[in-house]
């Protein structure tokens, strides 16, 4: 171990050297995605209005992803889905992120009895199928944003707080660790000056994974109809809008698949930038 | 080995009896007067009254848990509203299609992993080897509602062969149930196998290094047989894992495959359930997948042990 890490830096040129052909894809094609969406915000492209003049048309320069069957502009909603998607993926991944990264060091760092009830709880969550529990709740709960970002946010702590108690654990016998607490360092400052620089790495590159299962997941949900409710555009409605027009107008439902999954591609390619360098 | 065992099913049930405790509070969840939500504005005080006798409202938490829990101790895990039949019989019916995709579903992305993988690790780093790990990381970015949905595309829509939902049981027409099998076992398959393929890669490198494939090879072994009958089973612990307890989990949460293609199983029974906020239903088929997860979790660890009784190379 070559001593204490640091808070991570951005350092350039060490980014730069692992950038490869798909990560620079990934890179690109987020950075068109901010600026489809800020386009169709500025150009002000409906995405709720229908025009039926031009009903199920297919992809032109008027409707760059064409018009589904009321004559609504398969760009427009496309990008307002992005908004929703993020939001929802972020907010989810921020519920994960912090809570399963106190939760994880505390678990570490005290092992005995607060770990135990720590890997209970996280044994009970992961007992339960998160589809199904999460589709529950939100179709108990009725659909809105925030309750579908919790819903998996709070079913993506159990992961995020496995990730950083297996971090930790190694951390707690280094010697800067136990340098720390023999100078009479409370819990608070061992977790956040010692403990927290060594997992952050790791967790927040997990943090793309669960960014990406968030987006999937509230796809999933508004596939199967417990989603934000019509005419609210998420890529998961989208595409199960236009699943019963995919012999009329395909690009209806391809369009936001192909966002979709492209943007998946590229967080998770991202996440490779992050993830601390393996030794193998 | 029996002590771990013994711990685990402890262990379990424990979970389990969380899990149960929970699952009463699920009614909990409905914002409001849950009767007004579940009857709507037209109901008498009569229905009312009976709705709330039915969910438990009228008795006190704790008396609620103890009909509940005693309830499912004695096989009855109450009666759906929406069919009037018990819950554990209506989740019973559901289980042998649920299986059925899973198995095939399983099936599927086993073995195309086996063979990704080996392929893979027989030709490293090579041109094969490269694009096969970057198809299966591609497919890693494909979530599985997309895929069921690409094949629809392809082969009901355009290519017009297989039918695009729908479900006959085995017992009346095999044939055209495992024909109407296909996409929903291919859905499942193809995303898992990118996962597996993946982690059974790995681990395959790990274990080629070990010095007992070196001497298996100085025997004249030849790669393929030294790779299929030397390195396989000590490298398919993760493997086997992975695929248990994906089985634990897709017999309860198989929601998208079962609903996309319209098969009558307990994915489906759940969107049901949920759709007509069928609350006893529900509690009965989070008590049911929580059983599933937990028992195969059990059945992984056996096989771990089986697989490698020493637990070297961890």
């Amino acid at each position: 171990m070559s001593g204490k890490p640091r808070m991570p830096h951005i350092a350039w040129h060490a980014f730069v050297a692992r950038l490869t052909a798909a990560r620079a894809v990934a890179i690109v094609w987020l950075v068109m995605l901010v600026v489809m969406v800020l386009y169709s915000y500025l150009a002000h492209i409906d995405a709720y209005g229908n025009d039926y003049q031009a009903l199920s048309q297919a992809p032109s320069a008027a409707h760059l992803f064409g018009t589904d069957n009321l004559g609504r502009d398969v760009f427009a909603r496309t990008m307002q889905g992005a908004i929703i998607s993020a939001t929802v993926g972020v907010t989810a991944v921020c519920i994960g992120f912090v809570c399963g990264l106190v939760l994880g060091m505390i678990a570490g760092y005290l092992k005995g009895t607060a770990d135990t009830i720590v890997e209970f709880v996280c044994d009970v969550a992961f007992a339960v199928p998160p589809m199904l529990i999460i589709s529950t709740i939100v179709a108990l709960r009725g659909p809105s944003i925030m309750v579908i970002a919790c819903a998996i946010g709070v079913f993506s702590i159990p992961m995020f707080t496995r990730m950083c108690r297996a971090a930790t654990v190694p951390i707690t016998s280094e010697n800067y660790c136990l340098a720390a607490r023999a100078q009479g360092a409370g819990l608070t400052r061992i977790i956040a000056r010692e403990i927290l620089p060594g997992v952050l790495p790791q967790v927040s590159a997990y943090a793309f994974t669960a960014l990406a299962g968030a987006i999937v997941a509230e796809g999933s949900l508004s596939f199967i109809g417990f989603g934000l409710r019509p005419p609210t555009p998420s890529w998961g409605g989208l595409i199960a809008e236009g699943r019963t027009q995919l012999a009329a107008a395909p690009w209806v439902t391809l369009c936001p698949v192909a966002v979709l999954c492209l943007t998946i591609f590229s967080i998770n390619t991202i996440k490779e930038l992050f993830e601390p360098e393996t030794n193998a | 080995m029996r002590k771990t065992i013994g711990t685990r099913i402890v262990r379990s049930i424990l979970v389990l009896l969380v899990v149960i405790v929970a699952v009463n509070h699920l009614v909990a969840l409905l914002p409001g007067d849950a009767t007004m939500l579940l009857l709507g504005q037209d109901a008498t005080a009569q229905q009312r009254a009976q709705l709330r006798q039915d969910l438990g409202l009228d008795k006190t938490e704790l008396q609620r848990l103890g009909g509940w829990f005693g309830g499912i101790l004695r096989g009855d895990w109450g009666t759906s509203f929406a069919s009037g039949r018990p819950v554990l019989h209506e989740i019973a019916s559901r289980l042998p299609v649920t299986l059925e995709v899973v198995l095939l579903g399983q099936a599927v992305a086993v073995i195309l992993a086996l063979l990704i993988a080996t392929f893979s690790v027989r030709h490293i780093n090579g041109a094969a080897d490269r694009t096969l790990s970057g198809l299966s990381f591609l497919m890693l970015s494909v979530p599985s509602f997309v895929i069921g949905l690409l094949l629809i595309y392809i082969f009901a829509v355009t290519l017009n062969v297989l039918p695009a939902s729908g479900y006959v049981p085995f017992a009346q027409n095999p044939g055209k149930n495992l024909v109407t099998m296909i996409m929903p076992a291919l859905t499942m398959g193809l995303g898992e196998a990118a996962v597996y393929a993946r982690t059974l890669r790995g681990s395959l490198i790990a274990t080629m290094s070990q010095p007992y494939m070196d001497a298996a090879h100085a025997r004249g072994a030849s790669p393929w047989k030294a790779l299929w009958t030397r390195a396989l089973r000590p490298s398919s612990v993760s493997f086997v894992t992975l695929v248990g307890m994906n089985i634990g989990v897709s017999m309860g949460g198989s929601l998208i495959i079962e609903n996309i293609f319209g098969i009558p199983g307990i994915g489906r029974l759940a969107v049901t359930a949920l759709q007509g906020r069928d609350i006893p239903l529900l509690q009965g088929i989070v008590v049911f997948a929580a059983c599933a997860v937990l028992i195969m979790s059990m059945l992984v660890d056996v096989a771990a042990y089986l697989i490698n009784p020493s637990g070297a190379h961890e």
